[in-house]
């Protein structure tokens, strides 16, 4: 590994290449993710007085209802994240290795519940799985119970379950762009060798797509650290807190943005720790070979009749239940007219108000804008940092790798906090402009592109950039011409994963947003702040509709790799 | 690869499309908007197209001639958060939304400038939660537990009652942590029972269902039909006989009483058009403001002469009301909101 990593050092990005390409990236995130960041958690690293004193954070660290929460914060995302991998690992086989009608449409449907507001998401599993959900309601009438037979709700299985239906889609889009990457004939010859099953997977599957698998779990990972309302309520209360609830309570509630800061400076160092050991874990594991271009695949419709692919049908029919079935559940309730169950008025009204503009429309458009824009910026930042990152090699570059993927592991409530904070000072206001809300979106998305693309950077062989730089080509000329497009399938799911961001964003949105921003979840907030479920379900449905249409359009431009 | 060119130039039309209809929308508004005579800082709900600021800012535009610009900085507790950032420079002229659980932080903070309003003296003296007029209260509300009454026949009538073995795992409530009313709630059960406070929690606890992060979900799960009864506002019943022509949801009102809750706003220290936020702080207190506020903020106008419309009459007001005083709630609340979590972890 060292050796090959060396020579592409040389060939492909010397110190100076490095330092030019890195420019614009470091001063965008140092003006408008570190600047803003530092000011509020400067706070929880002072005292009274504003001399520097690590007494706050001391404090809190000693503390054993604070440790009782770290303790879970991290335990039940580290669960939640096992399980995400269990449940996806299937889909992303299918989906690399199997071609299937309907599998792009599978492929953008699964993204949708990773934009959707946490709060839709707790409302379409509560009428789904609810006491009084569809479910119960379903298994009730069917053995004419009087008792709902599944408790599933309310309980730590519940979290894993909702953070699984949130994050999963993540590990089949992950691990998939670089699974199909993978040419099945080392698995063939290793079958042809008498490996099989598990012992195959184990030794032959699993280290190709270790890097990637990585990437899944390190973003899932800290997805689940910052869990708030789905912990707090689908557990059934206070027994189950995370940090997050906590540093919402301090900053928002409390107003104590000393101790609040203090507080997510703790989960900042908890990230970081854990980002700087997984970028090492991908280190370790990465190494170069073939990229294959895609070979034939077999139809999944074929093998229906096999054992097999009856365990397949099993698996997209379980996917269906826990992803679709909730989502499903939110669209049916915006066609009611009334709350409650059992209504026999369907009603179109708030889809009428919808499209009869005014707010609504205008919050489709802003949404719409912002996704975009956020896509445009946080493409070329995640992908430069990402190649610097996967071809150099320098005292404490990991560590800078892991640095630059901060933003992930900050709650965004900080982050708006931050922005407020910090740009108070200069002369004209960037809190209500629509490149402060593009900005914040986009220091929230770009780590997704930075590990989506690492991953296939670092499986780039290396002989094959050797190769093009003695037939004569300059550093730039082999990024352009040879590993930008190697690396397109991974990109392109980059910026699905950064226009869904930027799409369900809605801390930060809400801090700096002002009337003519309005954005897609801030307006599904007000609605459900006043008494508008209906018409909440119904945006929401708006919501899923252009994510999927998005995905499906990202998809179809990157979409001869199948 | 003529299908990555065709396929590329989609993607990127398409983007450029969004953007350029976006930009196109975002413009559409008056680029150079009129310098603003007064500045609100006010939260969300109260902003929202179908909120009190579509329909009181216009009639106050048109009294006094002066332009006004209100902006939404979130829920509640973030307009003064805000005040309290801006400190040194302030922005905003009012900060709207302070009630009476905030008041002592606000005073605290000393970020008020007080003014008393001469149309106060219509107001009950009752209602006048702050003595200095820092705060000049605008509508007021009592927390309540809402039931669904095709489910509940028998709904309870104190707050000893909710502990009943029959209401198992059928309430919700929210988190004081992180949610007003939840907070409400917990200064509630220390209103009536005192020091004994966390001995009535362990025994409601086997009721609760869930404690969320916020009234809304609590409130979504509730039409849901998740639980029969939440905590939320003698109000809540109103809306629905309003909008959806239904009066099977109820507000329970206690033995005990229930909470009071007073929403006030007040003048910020330095602000940059002191004389027009005094005008805007009468007018709050005039029939044109208080009659928008029953079917917009679905509170109770302060005035007592403005009518509410009939939908509240699904909105009952408790004999008696509760409160704790501001100094007590500042100096207690965080050890108060500690021995709660500790007593319903476990």
């Amino acid at each position: 590994m060292g050796k090959t990593g060396q020579s592409l050092e040389r060939t492909a990005a010397g110190p100076r290449t490095i330092l030019v390409l890195l420019l614009a990236p470091v001063a965008f995130l140092l003006l408008f993710f570190y600047f803003p960041l530092g000011s509020v958690l400067v706070g929880g690293l002072t005292d009274r007085g504003g001399r520097f004193s690590l007494g706050i954070l001391a404090s809190l660290l000693v503390d054993p209802y604070y440790l009782r929460i770290i303790g879970f914060t991290v335990g039940q995302a580290a669960l939640s994240t096992l399980l995400s991998l269990l449940m996806g690992l299937p889909g992303a086989y299918l989906l690399a290795r199997y071609d299937f009608r309907g599998k792009r449409l599978i492929q953008a449907l699964t993204t949708v519940p990773f934009v959707l507001p946490s709060i839709i998401v707790v409302l379409g599993f509560v009428r789904f799985f609810g006491n009084n959900g569809i479910l119960n309601r379903f298994l009730m009438s069917l053995f004419g119970l009087t008792e709902p037979p599944l408790r599933i709700l309310y309980s730590l299985q519940a979290i894993l379950l909702a953070h699984a239906f949130y994050n999963f889609p993540v590990v089949v889009r992950i691990v998939s762009s670089l699974w199909r990457r993978i040419h099945p004939s080392t698995e063939e010859a290793a079958r042809s060798l008498g490996a099989h099953g598990l012992r195959l997977f184990w030794r032959i599957t699993l280290p190709q797509i270790l890097p990637a698998l990585l990437s899944a779990a390190a973003l899932v990972f800290i997805f689940c650290l910052l869990s708030f309302a789905i912990v707090l309520v689908l557990g059934g209360g206070p027994r189950y807190t995370t940090l997050e609830v906590e540093v919402y309570r301090l900053a928002k509630v409390s107003l104590d943005l000393k101790t609040g800061s203090a507080l997510a400076l703790v989960g900042a160092i908890i990230s970081l720790v854990f980002l700087y050991a997984y970028i090492k874990a991908q280190q370790r594991s990465s190494f170069a070979e073939r990229m294959a271009d895609d070979a034939e695949k077999p139809r999944l419709g074929g093998m229906l009749g096999s054992v097999r692919g009856l365990f397949y049908l099993l698996y997209l029919l379980f996917m269906a239940l826990v992803i679709l079935a909730p989502m499903i559940t939110v669209v049916a309730y915006s066609f009611q007219l009334r709350s409650g169950w059992a209504q026999q008025t369907i009603s179109l009204e708030w889809y009428r108000r919808i499209l009869s503009g005014g707010p609504y429309l205008r919050a489709v458009a802003n949404s719409l804008f912002f996704a975009c824009m956020t896509m445009l910026l946080s493409l070329p930042l995640g992908t430069v940092l990402a190649y610097v990152g996967a071809r150099s090699r320098f005292a404490g570059s990991r560590l800078l790798e892991a640095v630059m993927m901060l933003p992930i592991g900050i709650s965004s409530i900080i982050l708006g906090l931050g922005y407020l904070k910090a740009y108070r000072q200069l002369p004209w206001t960037i809190v209500g402009s629509w490149y402060a809300i593009v900005f914040a979106h986009t220091v929230i998305a770009y780590p997704f592109v930075i590990r989506v693309a690492s991953a296939t950077f670092r499986k780039i062989k290396s002989s094959l950039a050797e190769a093009a730089c003695s037939l004569g080509a300059g550093p730039w000329r082999l990024f352009l011409h040879l590993e930008l497009p190697l690396a397109r399938s991974a990109l392109i799911t980059g910026a699905a994963f950064a226009f869904g961001i930027s799409v369900g964003e809605i801390n930060a949105s809400l801090m700096l947003y002002n009337e003519r921003l309005i954005t897609i979840p801030v307006m599904i907030y007000r609605l459900i702040g006043s008494y508008n479920f209906i018409g909440a379900c119904a945006m929401g449905s708006v919501l899923m509709l252009f994510c999927f249409l998005a995905f499906l359009i990202i998809d179809r431009a990157g979409g001869e790799f199948g | 690869m003529n299908r990555i060119k065709v396929c590329s130039r989609l993607l990127t039309a398409t983007v450029a499309a969004v953007a350029l209809f976006s930009a196109a929308t975002l413009t559409a508004t008056p680029a150079v908007e009129k310098e603003a005579e007064l500045v609100i800082y006010a939260y969300d709900s109260f902003v929202a197209e179908w909120g009190a600021a579509p329909l009181v800012i216009p009639k106050f535009e048109d009294k006094h001639g002066i332009e006004v610009q209100v902006i939404s900085v979130g829920d509640a507790g973030q307009v003064l958060n805000r005040a309290i950032l801006e400190r040194d420079d302030p922005k905003a002229d009012i900060v709207l939304g302070i009630d009476n659980n905030m008041l002592s932080r606000a005073l605290e903070e000393d970020v008020l400038q007080p003014y008393r309003s001469p149309n106060l003296d219509t107001i009950p003296e009752e209602l006048i939660f702050d003595s200095t007029h820092a705060v000049t209260p605008f509508d007021y509300g009592y927390f309540a537990f809402v039931y669904d009454s095709e489910v509940l026949q028998n709904p309870p009538k104190s707050l000893e009652e909710l502990t009943d073995p029959r209401f198992r795992k059928r309430i919700i409530v929210q988190d004081p942590r992180t949610s007003s009313p939840g907070l409400g709630f917990l200064l509630w059960t220390i209103a009536v029972y005192g020091e004994e406070y966390l001995e009535y929690w362990k025994r409601l606890q086997p009721n609760l269902l869930t404690i969320t992060d916020g009234w809304d979900t609590a409130y979504g799960m509730f039409t849901s039909g998740e639980a029969p009864m939440v905590l939320s506002y003698t109000t809540s019943p109103a809306y629905h006989v309003q909008y959806e022509q239904t009066e099977r949801y109820r507000a329970a009102l206690f033995q005990e009483g229930n909470y009071l809750q007073i929403e006030g706003m007040g003048i910020l220290k330095g602000a940059p058009h002191p004389a027009a936020a005094r005008k805007f702080i009468d007018f709050i207190l005039t029939e044109d403001f208080q009659a928008e506020i029953p079917l917009t903020n679905w509170m109770y106008p302060v005035d007592p002469d403005t009518a509410t419309p009939d939908s509240f009459r699904f909105a009952p007001k408790p004999e008696r009301s509760l409160q704790l005083p501001a100094e007590e709630i500042r100096n207690n609340r965080d050890p108060w909101i500690d021995a709660w979590v500790k007593q319903v972890s476990r």
